[in-house]
């Protein structure tokens, strides 16, 4: 493990490239999955995750607890989902229009098969409420723990664990043998 | 022991573009070549802050400066002063001198040996090392 993220926070505030690099690698994953929950797009929550990034470091100085900047940078993320979605009319169900996005496929097949797995995941995904997405998605995406994600998301960790808990049954139950093991 | 609960992982990988090194990578460069401009701008203002605050070696070197020209300027004063007397009337104008400055003992005795103070003379007696 390198710097802690106060320290990162606090190098960034000086203009450290470097610092702000380390800090967009580790959570610019738990941003881009908090704009997922909202927006059901791939895309969009790759936009989103970038402003939100680019807001976090113009106003770093407004991170008053530089250790907890992840809970930070998701609050952030969300409010700019919640926008980019007002102002966008963005609708979850355009996953073939955030497909288009993605890198360019070097086996058509493969990336053919595995738009058709996205479209399921998001169109399965968007059953859940807002905050099973965003918990299921840390809890698999990014292998948080119930603890770590309910700090995260300010929420308690039994709460966490219900939601998860759901997220995750329903996910069974509407995807059914699409889904691998891990 | 929790993803044991359900006994089996639901992949959602293919929701993660990051999962990708090279994407991953290219996402990081787009967010760092926005972020430039700021970064630049917050470099600048920090460089700005320390020199104004005397932070840096140069802050430090103008701190220094002041009390050794302050030496330098009375050592030049007390020179030029003995300088403009006699030769004859030197030891005596100058103890005279000395005595009704009151001047500080590293002083009294470059005076009194007729030489230039050193670099470590004037550290020396602007730390008080030397009793003044």
């Amino acid at each position: 493990m390198g710097e802690t993220d106060a320290i990162l926070v606090l190098r960034s505030r000086r203009g450290d490239a470097a610092a702000f690099e380390e800090l967009v690698r580790r959570h610019m994953r738990k941003a881009y999955l908090t704009a997922l929950s909202q927006l059901g797009d791939v895309a969009a929550a790759e936009d989103v995750t970038q402003d939100a990034l680019i807001a976090a470091l113009e106003r770093i100085e407004d991170c008053r607890e530089p250790e907890h900047f992840a809970a930070w940078l998701i609050r952030i993320a969300r409010n700019k989902a919640h926008n980019y979605r007002r102002r966008e009319r963005v609708r979850s169900a355009l996953p073939l229009e955030a497909a288009d996005r993605l890198p360019a496929a070097s086996d058509p097949l493969r990336d053919a098969s595995r738009d058709e797995l996205r479209k399921q995941l998001l169109s399965a995904l968007d059953t859940l409420t807002e905050r099973q997405r965003e918990a299921v998605y840390l809890f698999e995406v990014e292998g948080l723990r119930h603890a770590e994600i309910a700090e995260l998301l300010g929420l308690k960790e039994g709460n966490v664990r219900y939601h998860v808990f759901q997220a995750r049954r329903a996910l069974r139950e509407k995807l059914g043998g699409v889904y691998g093991e891990g | 022991m929790e993803r044991d609960e359900l006994n089996e992982r639901i992949d959602l990988s293919a929701l993660d573009p990051f999962a990708d090194p090279a994407a991953r990578d290219a996402f990081v460069a787009r967010v760092l070549d926005r972020g430039a401009f700021e970064l630049a701008r917050r470099r600048r203002d920090t460089a700005g802050e320390r020199l104004w605050n005397g932070g840096s070696v140069f802050g430090v070197m103008a701190g220094w400066a002041r009390p050794a020209l302050a030496a330098a300027a009375l050592v030049l004063l007390v020179s030029g002063y003995a300088l403009r007397t006699g030769r004859a009337q030197q030891q005596e104008a100058q103890s005279g001198l000395i005595e009704a400055m009151a001047l500080p003992s590293p002083v009294e005795q470059w005076l009194s040996e007729e030489r230039t103070p050193t670099t470590a003379d004037l550290i020396l007696t602007l730390e008080g090392g030397t009793g003044w």
